[in-house]
């Protein structure tokens, strides 16, 4: 049987070995319980929206299932997951442009944690962390994405670069950029008087 | 001032990406995927199984059609007078070479010579009167002209 190659193999493989489907159901279940909440945070940062961000980590996932041959070849699982649940969520958010983008502040503080927020709460308050997400957004679109990336704490800058697919010299350069634009723009805004 | 406002990013970033999901996420993630992953399954027809079953079912096909069409070939042959058919037991298939075998000997008259005589005379043909005859045809001994 496994002399099939191509798409024969494509339509054969589930069902020549049941216990393939069975492994791979377990592999995804296992990526689930590592990857969910990392991936949470990725389509967090985008969204906004718990319940949106919730929706787009389970369309990563599903996506993980329909190309779950390729398990085996992946290098990089993380690096893999994110990379899917970033296109995942760039095909929602381009679906939602119309929709605010920072709409659901208060539904962002509720998902955050309660010691963080309690500290970060002297230091900053809703309303300003809402004005300089409002601030993010009107960044450009790769020194944006390579902010936000940035911000989840799972992910190096290699892995940002390999999710961006650029080199890793240049997510650094964007990111700075990012943070001295942002930091211009704040400054125009008077969010820090 | 500056100083001011990286914090302020550094702490919005870091709430950003220190968001946590609501709980029973990763349940509801794997019950969203066992759900899926029963609607794709049924819907794979290229399965071993199935695929086995639609190749036997096609030989079986293959063979049905090929011995109904020698059966209806040998059912149909054209009975040729005179010719010997083969029996039930052969083929149907031969050889033009192969010997026909009349199916009943051809009898020889009697006589050994044709029923009747023809002979010419003055252009006319003349039915002998020794000729055999069916009976009941009256034939004249000669014409009215004649006598």
């Amino acid at each position: 049987m496994s002399s099939f190659t191509g798409p024969i193999a494509g339509w054969m493989a589930p069902a020549f070995s049941p216990a393939m489907t069975v492994d791979s159901s377990e592999t995804i279940a296992a990526l689930v319980a590592e990857y969910s909440a990392a991936l949470y945070r990725v389509a967090y940062s985008v969204m906004r929206n718990s319940a949106e961000a919730e929706d787009a980590v389970q369309e990563a996932f599903l996506r993980v299932l329909k190309h779950r041959e390729k398990l085996s070849e992946i290098r990089d699982l993380r690096v893999w997951l994110v990379r899917i649940t970033w296109n995942v969520v760039l095909d929602k958010k381009r679906r939602s442009k119309t929709r605010p983008e920072n709409d659901d502040i208060a539904d962002f503080a509720r998902v955050l944690p309660s010691t963080d927020r309690r500290a970060d709460d002297e230091i900053v308050s809703s309303q300003e962390q809402a004005r300089i997400l409002a601030l993010i957004d009107r960044l450009p679109v790769k020194e944006r994405q390579a902010l936000l990336l940035s911000a989840v704490e799972e992910l190096s800058t290699v892995q940002i670069a390999a999710v961006l697919g650029t080199t890793e010299s240049s997510v650094r350069s964007r990111i700075f950029r990012a943070r001295r634009e942002l930091s211009a723009l704040l400054e125009q805004e008077g969010v820090s008087q | 001032m500056k100083k001011l406002c990286d914090e302020k990013i550094d702490r919005t970033l870091r709430l950003l990406g220190s968001a946590t999901p609501s709980p029973g996420m990763e349940d509801r993630i794997v019950a969203r995927i066992d759900r899926a992953q029963s609607m794709i399954e049924p819907r794979r027809f290229f399965s071993l199984p199935h695929l086995a079953f639609g190749m036997a079912a096609a030989v079986m096909a293959c063979v049905l059609i090929v011995a109904g069409s020698v059966t209806h070939s040998r059912h149909i042959l054209p009975v040729a007078p005179g010719l010997h058919l083969p029996g039930e037991s052969e083929p149907g298939v031969g050889a033009a070479s192969a010997a026909h075998v009349a199916p009943q000997p051809v009898t020889t008259l009697p006589q050994d010579r044709p029923r009747s005589v023809r002979e010419a005379t003055n252009g006319r043909a003349v039915i002998s009167p020794h000729a055999k005859k069916p009976a009941g045809i009256a034939v004249p001994k000669t014409l009215p002209s004649q006598e």
